[in-house]
């Protein structure tokens, strides 16, 4: 009996891990720059942490990095550290290598960013790991293009245990068929979106489809479409309403055709189609 | 005045296991015959000489073995030797190809003295296969010319010229002529020459002669150039009974280093690059080398440092039968700043993330991790260059600006970037439906996707930097599009239609966000 009692009186190690494990962002968030997002992730990006940035296609990896940037703006207005970005070779020969003038434009300040290529996953996991665990970072963003089995559930908790140690905020970038399990705090989903144009049917501001996949601090299942301002810094949402409804371009109709009858029912019919057309494309 | 050794050998191959049948040579190619460059002792005794053709040598002695001289074998081997002799003093110069002139000033007291040295140096060297002959003098030039035709011999400091007064005029190295025309001047040995007036010489054979003379006699006094620069700061540890395990290295480094830091701190400075030779009982050195972008003199990254060195080595370390030297150089110092105590911990975080670099490149490359310098040019692909995150300093000083990056191209306020996040290193070609003459396109086929262009921008016109080329490359006309699914691509089409062509390109050069 006593010795029972003994093995189950909790140590005072054993409490402090527990309520260490409930408490939700022991370094901060990192606001997004809009209340809904904000609110769906209890404030914000957690600090110190890991988060998931997935992909299903890599013509989607360009709007990743690009969420990417505008978290290390925000993380940079915060607190200004120098960040780290990896990314392997072969990303460079497949979809382009990083511009440093389109990384300026869209936010984070390039004097204090450092850029690591490396050959192959396990390299990078390595380097992404010493780098989580360096107190003077502020962001690690970590490129993955080809994982070939090599990430898996532990390496990600690793990660996430450095990143809370050291105050470090990991950004995993994927591009996969299926995400793979992982310890990160917040996984989304980001795919391009289109664009509220500007003058002259001018491509707008970069604008992204968030799906928040998972998330330790509320539901999941949200899908968000915001736009980045560079100059604010910030990730504004844009609500259905102002999206155009039409994304394809439109086919003129041709000269001869009357475009309405000259009276008013078939007119009508005709416009009450059109207007279902638009319905089914927007 | 520093003490000299030369040594001067004859190469001899160890051969097969089997006991040579005759006695050996190597030939050699010259004056259109195959003749005789190295000889074996046999060969000596049986009167073969340098210079003779191989078939008057058959001739001679039928049962001879001839072999091909292989000049990169016997170089490098030579320069094997050299990092052997490392350990006795770092100022090694080659002689020639069979040679070596080691300055030995102030290291000889570490060995017991000269003569134990030169006995020391001999007994190792034998024990290699090789047949030396060793000469210590006042001068690398009088050391060498009794070692080459004196047979070698420890000549106390001042004695040169006595030393070197039996020695022909042939150690003068002038040629054929001239020690023909020395000869039959009566003149044979340098001790002849010695007593005569130098002007006449000079006037008979040019000026080259009584220098020379006043070199080998020891009057002269130059330095020789050694095959690696002397390192500002150098610690070392021998061991009686020679180490293999890692731990006991890495355990010595430990303590080389901390005496390093204190021979630096003593001048105020650190070390910027560092170098671990481990000289292995046999002869065979190994060198690892490390740098840091700060100076450092502490022990500890260091050790950690090199810890990575030979973590990710792809030949790993063999000690052989053991290592009996193991030596620690400070390659590059520079001074070192002592970290202020800042009230925002800004210099740690700095010495930080200047470890974290360290560690990095040690480990993936030098050119692995890397950070963005601005560039003066407008062509998109290089308009940055990416500099290895240890010369970024130096990098941003050579540029001359104070702490701002030059600027690329922003765009209006209130406007989205006009530059993408990903450019291709080469732009990729598609097929594009356009409007003449300057249109955007209407939809492109890129790696076998149609995209329909629903929003387009442009022209925005990039000439190619005229003052830079003969021949003029066509202009870019760039245009920025988004497609039905909302990706943002950055095209351009190549040449002006009918202005420089008919058959405007396309190409995307890189993705928005």
């Amino acid at each position: 009996m006593q010795q029972q009692t003994l093995a189950q009186k909790p140590t005072l190690e054993a409490l402090k891990r527990v309520c260490a494990q409930d408490q939700p962002a022991p370094h901060g968030h990192i606001s997004l720059g809009t209340e809904e997002l904000d609110e769906a992730v209890g404030g914000g990006l957690a600090r110190g942490a890991l988060h998931d940035l997935y992909a299903p296609h890599t013509t989607s990896l360009a709007a990743m990095a690009g969420f990417a940037c505008g978290i290390l703006q925000r993380s940079g207005k915060l607190d200004p550290k120098p960040s780290l970005w990896v990314r392997q070779h072969v990303a460079s020969f497949e979809v382009g290598r990083l511009h440093a003038p389109g990384f300026t434009q869209l936010g984070p300040v390039l004097d204090t960013l450092v850029l690591v290529n490396t050959r192959t996953v396990a390299d990078l996991l390595a380097a992404g790991l010493e780098a989580a665990r360096c107190t003077a970072l502020g962001t690690v963003v970590l490129e993955l293009w080809n994982r070939a089995g090599e990430l898996d559930l532990t390496i990600t908790r690793r990660l996430a245990l450095a990143a809370e140690q050291s105050g470090v905020t990991v950004l995993m970038l994927q591009v996969a068929a299926q995400p793979l399990p992982s310890a990160a705090i917040t996984r989304w989903q980001v795919t391009p979106a289109p664009s509220r144009p500007m003058a002259a049917n001018a491509p707008g501001h970069p604008s992204f489809d968030l799906t928040l996949l998972r998330n330790r601090a509320g539901k999941t299942g949200q899908r968000w479409r915001v736009e980045w301002q560079h100059e604010t810094g910030q990730f504004q949402s844009v609500p259905s309403s102002s999206r155009t409804a039409l994304s394809r371009r439109l086919v003129s109709l041709s000269g001869s055709r009357p475009v309405g009858p000259p009276d008013g029912k078939a007119g009508s019919y005709q416009q009450a189609d059109y207007a279902q057309a638009l319905a089914r494309t927007g | 005045m520093g003490r000299q050794a030369a040594t001067s050998k004859q190469i001899t191959h160890r051969l097969s296991r089997a006991p040579a049948k005759g006695p050996t040579v190597f030939i050699e190619k010259q004056r259109s015959a195959m003749r005789l460059v190295a000889l074996s002792r046999e060969a000596v005794a049986q009167n073969l000489e340098h210079g003779l053709t191989l078939a008057d040598a058959r001739a001679r002695v039928p049962n001879l073995v001839a072999m091909e001289r292989d000049m990169v074998a016997d170089a490098d081997w030579l320069e094997r030797l050299a990092d052997f002799c490392d350990r006795y003093t770092p100022l090694v110069a080659l002689d020639e190809e069979d040679g070596l002139i080691m300055d030995i000033t102030g290291c000889a007291h570490l060995f017991g003295g000269e003569a134990a040295l030169r006995e020391d140096l001999a007994q190792r060297l034998t024990h290699a296969g090789m047949t030396l002959v060793s000469a210590l003098a006042g001068t690398p030039d009088a050391a060498r010319a009794i070692a080459r035709f004196g047979g070698g011999a420890i000549v106390p400091a001042g004695n040169e010229p006595d030393a070197a007064a039996p020695l022909s005029v042939d150690a003068l190295d002038m040629g054929h002529e001239t020690a023909r025309a020395l000869s039959r001047a009566g003149l044979a040995t340098l001790g002849d020459l010695a007593s005569r007036p130098r002007t006449p010489l000079a006037a008979r054979f040019g000026q080259a002669l009584p220098t020379k003379l006043a070199r080998l006699l020891g009057e002269d006094d130059i330095s020789i150039t050694p095959r690696r620069p002397l390192p500002p700061c150098t610690v070392e540890r021998r061991f009686g009974e020679p180490i293999g395990r890692e731990e006991d290295v890495m355990a010595t480094l430990a303590h080389l280093m901390g005496e390093a830091g204190s021979m630096l701190e003593a001048r105020g400075e650190g070390g910027r690059a560092f170098e671990l030779s481990l000289f292995r009982t046999d002869g065979a050195v190994r060198r690892l080398r490390v740098e840091t972008s700060l100076a450092l003199r502490q022990a500890g990254p260091i050790v950690r440092l090199f810890q990575d060195r030979i973590d990710t080595l792809a030949d790993p370390l063999d000690p052989g039968f053991g290592y009996d030297l193991i030596r620690l150089a400070v390659l590059v110092s520079a001074p070192f700043e002592q970290p202020q105590v800042s009230l925002d911990g800004h210099q740690a975080a700095l010495a930080d993330i200047a470890a974290l670099i360290d560690r990095l490149t040690t480990r993936l490359g030098r050119e692995a991790v890397l950070r963005f310098v601005a560039s003066d040019t407008h062509i998109p692909e290089r308009a940055v260059y990416m500099v290895p995150a240890k010369d970024y300093e130096d990098a941003r000083k050579a540029q001359g600006d104070d702490g701002e990056n030059k600027s690329w191209p922003a765009p209006l306020p209130g406007d989205p970037p006009s530059r993408p996040i990903h450019l291709f290193e080469h732009p990729q070609p598609i097929e594009a439906v356009a409007e003449i003459p300057d249109g955007p396109p209407l939809k492109f086929r890129w790696r076998r996707v149609l995209h329909e262009v629903a929003r387009a921008e442009g022209p925005e016109r990039i000439a190619p930097e005229w003052w830079q080329q003969d021949t003029p490359l066509p202009t870019r006309d760039y245009y920025r599009v988004e497609d039905a699914d909302g990706r943002r691509f950055w095209l351009f089409r190549e040449g002006l239609y009918q202005r420089e062509t008919n058959q405007p390109s396309w190409f995307v050069h890189g993705v928005f966000a």
